[in-house]
């Protein structure tokens, strides 16, 4: 019995058809091979190895398992897509698209042919965690699969001088992809792989008789973002740049395609790619450019490309929508982590991600939702069973960064807050007095010991002169291999201070050859040696 | 010699005067005289220059300067020598104790551990046990850093090995993880027997020791009975073996068992087969078959 299914599952699978037709491949057209999405087509079509697009639904339906939202691309009224990846809220996606396309006027012998299809996608991409045993592995986190079930619902074929012919078919994608890094991803997708015939699949069939293979196409792609937030190799606070490229193999050739795409404030992006496509006969070489630019869930899309069966050059708008309560991950949607400002000297209006302090710490906390882990620079936070977190971070004097990141399942939401901590001096001096002090010592001119009075009134010796002014001008300390002076040998504390203004002439040693750190500098000698550095700039 | 000393106070005390000389030797913290620069002048000096603004700027530019460097990635987190599930195997009997060991430390000392807390539901107790250093509850000593748990594996959980997850938190809310092996079985284990001597002389009336090491779930208290099949060697009922510390048993309870016989006289030279049987209060029995080797 279970051979007979066998043999029935085989041959349904690898059925071939009785006549063989070629309609669209004379034409060199393939219904199922959709370059949409003004990123995309700005990028070159390298998509097979990007996440954060819904229109690598076309590409790798894998790329679902990150994305979500609308997109509406369209170069005019009868050449359009839409699509759309609606997340389940658990690492998976649901996709939908619908591509209208027409090509007018194809040259071919003796007349004109004119092109006109409508193609629909269903798709589902997904993370394997969903499997109990590979739910909480690091590794099957970062995988995604993905397939697309698409039929051409008609492909209409005018001819001159011949009846116009009509079509339909369908066919079938699988994609996989992996990020091996936050900011890197490779990505496989073979598409349209139905054998001809296989499950009534993988041709179009003739209403005029007869049946005509949908060509394979293998894609394998990998992105990278060089530039970007803290998880980059390269961190540029509002900066990115993101470089994608693929290789696609088909039994008619292969295709290269590479992209880039620079954003700034993940609000404008340029994008630049090289575009290779099929033609009737060869393959074509493009240079793209496009522009993006998003709000908080919308963003609209501008490339310039060729369409390659005429040749002809056009530009692709996309209009995107991508609410904020479609989410990927709802576990992730918690509210920004706050600081408790206890000693908060001064909010600054940009916002809360800005704040100046003096305290040598500061609490930041919060509220996760059940199996998300908080980890603040890279430590992991106490939650309770509430999902409170309150975890006390110490700072540095000067600028701090904090990164707060919400992880689950592989995914990741990141907060970055900027702290500037001030040192604080207990001082009886004027308050304009105290707060240049106050700034030297956060700059790490004036250093005060713990329980050391810093008395204003008091003169200033020549070391502590030398020290201060070297740390303020940012002096590379030398290197200290002898004595500086006869009473400051190699191993005092202050010799490398010295040396430097030494070597400057801004404290000039004694007539007997000694420096005297500890004797006090006088009013001219000082007046001199700040007017010497004003000269020098 | 009194000239020499006097040379030498006279050389020392102008030598002082002349290193003094101009600019006079500080004293802590005096006030600066009107021809002297204090602190207060070269402070506002200082921060006149153009040097010194231009990195005031950068100070309080809130787009300069903010990059990974300055993620401070001190060690904030407690951490975790190790943790340990003793035994490590362990039968779902609801009453075999299980200790679960956690070695831990803080950055600022162990006073400021908040608590250490294991994930039981593996073995089908509660998510959040406590763990405690205070020198009871099978604890050893207190406040020595190792936290310790006792606790039961309930009798619906499956066999296999199961993860138990240990989690200790500071004051200052930090996290820190580390994971506890533990197999839940119900079958002993023959880890070793051997007869001694490995060979024996027939018709030598000769004293033989067979011993058993068994690798027990939840340890040598739970086996109940140890036999050995001898009958091909004349024997009438299955033997047992010992773990009393008599007749042959070097340590009463631990996990070697016993048993001394003597060959009788018409036993031919020859090999033998004889089942060792291993039973435990769990219901989990176990066999080997041994060979006992009979010379001439």
């Amino acid at each position: 019995m279970r051979k007979i299914f066998a043999a029935f599952f085989l041959a349904a699978f690898f059925a071939i058809p009785q006549v063989a037709q070629a309609y669209l491949a004379e034409l060199g057209l393939d219904p199922l091979l959709v370059e949409s999405g003004g990123r995309s087509v700005a990028m070159g079509g390298a998509l097979s190895g990007l996440t954060n697009d819904v229109n690598v639904a076309f590409y790798n339906p894998a790329g679902l398992a990150w994305t979500k939202g609308i997109s509406l691309s369209f170069r005019n009224t009868e050449n359009l897509s839409i699509v759309q990846a609606f997340p389940n809220g658990d690492g998976a996606s649901l996709g939908l698209a619908v591509v209208a396309r027409k090509i007018n006027d194809i040259p071919i012998t003796g007349g004109l042919a004119t092109s006109t299809s409508r193609v629909v996608y269903l798709s589902y991409g997904t993370k394997l965690t969903f499997l109990p045993a590979l739910y909480d592995k690091p590794f099957w986190q970062r995988v995604g699969v993905g397939l697309n079930v698409k039929g051409v619902l008609t492909e209409t074929l005018q001819q001159t001088g011949q009846i116009d012919r009509s079509a339909a078919g369908w066919d079938l994608d699988l994609g996989v992809l992996y990020r091996p890094t936050d900011w890197s991803t490779v990505g496989l997708s073979w598409q349209s792989l139905l054998e001809q015939g296989a499950l009534g699949g993988g041709v179009v069939h003739w209403d005029v008789g007869g049946d005509e293979p949908l060509p394979d196409l293998l894609r394998l792609g990998g992105s990278a973002k060089v530039i970007g937030d803290i998880d980059s190799p390269i961190f540029m606070e509002g900066k990115e740049l993101l470089l994608a490229g693929e290789i696609c193999a088909a039994s008619k050739g292969s295709l290269l395609r590479a992209g880039g795409e620079l954003g700034l404030n993940r609000q404008f992006f340029v994008r630049a790619g090289l575009m290779q496509q099929f033609q009737l006969n060869g393959v074509t070489s493009d240079f793209n450019f496009g522009l993006g630019w998003r709000a908080q869930n919308w963003g609209i899309d501008l490339a310039g490309y060729r369409e390659p069966i005429r040749g002809d050059h056009y530009v692709s708008l996309s209009l995107l929508y991508f609410p904020t309560d479609w989410v990927l991950l709802r576990k992730l949607e918690l509210q920004k982590p706050q600081f408790i400002l206890e000693n908060a000297i001064e909010k600054i209006s940009l916002g809360e991600d800005e704040v100046v302090v003096y305290d040598d710490k500061i609490e930041i906390f919060g509220k996760a939702k059940p199996g998300v882990a908080i980890y603040i620079n890279d430590a992991l936070a106490y939650i309770d069973e509430a999902g409170n977190f309150k975890a006390t971070v110490p700072l540095n004097l000067g600028k701090n960064l904090i990164v707060a990141e919400a992880r689950y399942k592989g995914d990741k939401k990141m907060w970055k807050y900027k702290v500037l901590r001030k040192a604080k001096v207990a001082l009886a001096a004027p308050r304009p007095v105290k707060e240049k002090v106050e700034e030297l010592v956060t700059m790490g001119v004036i250093e005060i010991k713990p329980g050391q009075d810093l008395v204003m009134d008091a003169g200033i010796t020549r070391g502590e002169l030398a020290t201060w002014i070297v740390k303020a001008a940012g002096v590379k300390l030398p290197p200290v291999d002898r004595d500086v002076y006869a009473d400051v040998p190699k191993d005092h504390p202050l010799a490398a201070y010295i040396k430097v203004v030494g070597q400057l002439n801004l404290l000039r040693p004694f007539p007997d050859g000694t420096f005297r750190p500890e004797a006090i500098v006088s009013r001219v000698e000082g007046e001199q040696i700040f007017k010497m550095m004003e000269g020098r700039k | 010699m009194q000239q020499c000393v006097k040379t030498f106070l006279l050389s020392s005390l102008l030598g002082c005067l002349v290193l003094t000389g101009p600019a006079a030797r500080a004293e802590a913290n005096s006030v600066a005289t009107p021809k002297q620069l204090s602190k207060k002048d070269a402070v506002l000096f200082i921060s006149a220059t153009d040097f010194v603004k231009k990195k005031l700027g950068d100070l309080f530019s809130w787009t300069v300067g903010y990059d990974i460097s300055k993620v401070n990635r001190g060690n904030l987190t407690p951490t975790i020598n190790y943790v340990q599930a003793r035994p490590y195997r362990v039968p779902p009997d609801g009453k075999t104790v299980l200790g679960i060991f956690a070695s831990v430390d803080d950055p600022s000392g162990l006073k400021n551990i908040s608590g250490v807390r294991a994930d039981l539901s593996a073995i089908g107790n509660l998510p959040d046990a406590r763990l405690i250093d205070s020198g009871l509850y099978g604890d050893s000593k207190a406040e020595d850093g190792i936290y310790t748990l006792q606790t039961t594996v309930a009798s619906d959980i499956s066999l296999g090995p199961k993860e138990i997850q240990v989690a200790v938190a500071n004051k200052d809310g930090w996290l820190a993880l580390a994971k506890a092996n533990v197999d839940i079985d119900k079958v002993p284990v023959i880890s070793e027997a051997k007869f001694l001597p490995e060979k024996i002389k027939s018709q030598n009336n000769e004293t033989v020791t067979l011993q058993v090491k068994i690798d027990n779930p939840g340890g040598p208290a739970g086996v109940v009975s140890v036999t050995i099949d001898l009958r091909a060697l004349g024997f009438v009922d299955l033997l047992a073996l010992r773990n009393d510390g008599l007749g042959g048993d070097l340590f009463a309870n631990d996990d070697i068992f016993s048993l001394q016989f003597v060959l009788g006289d018409f036993v031919n030279p020859g090999a033998y087969k004889a089942r060792l049987g291993v039973s435990n209060d769990v219901g989990g029995y176990t066999y080997k078959d041994l060979v006992l080797q009979v010379a001439d």
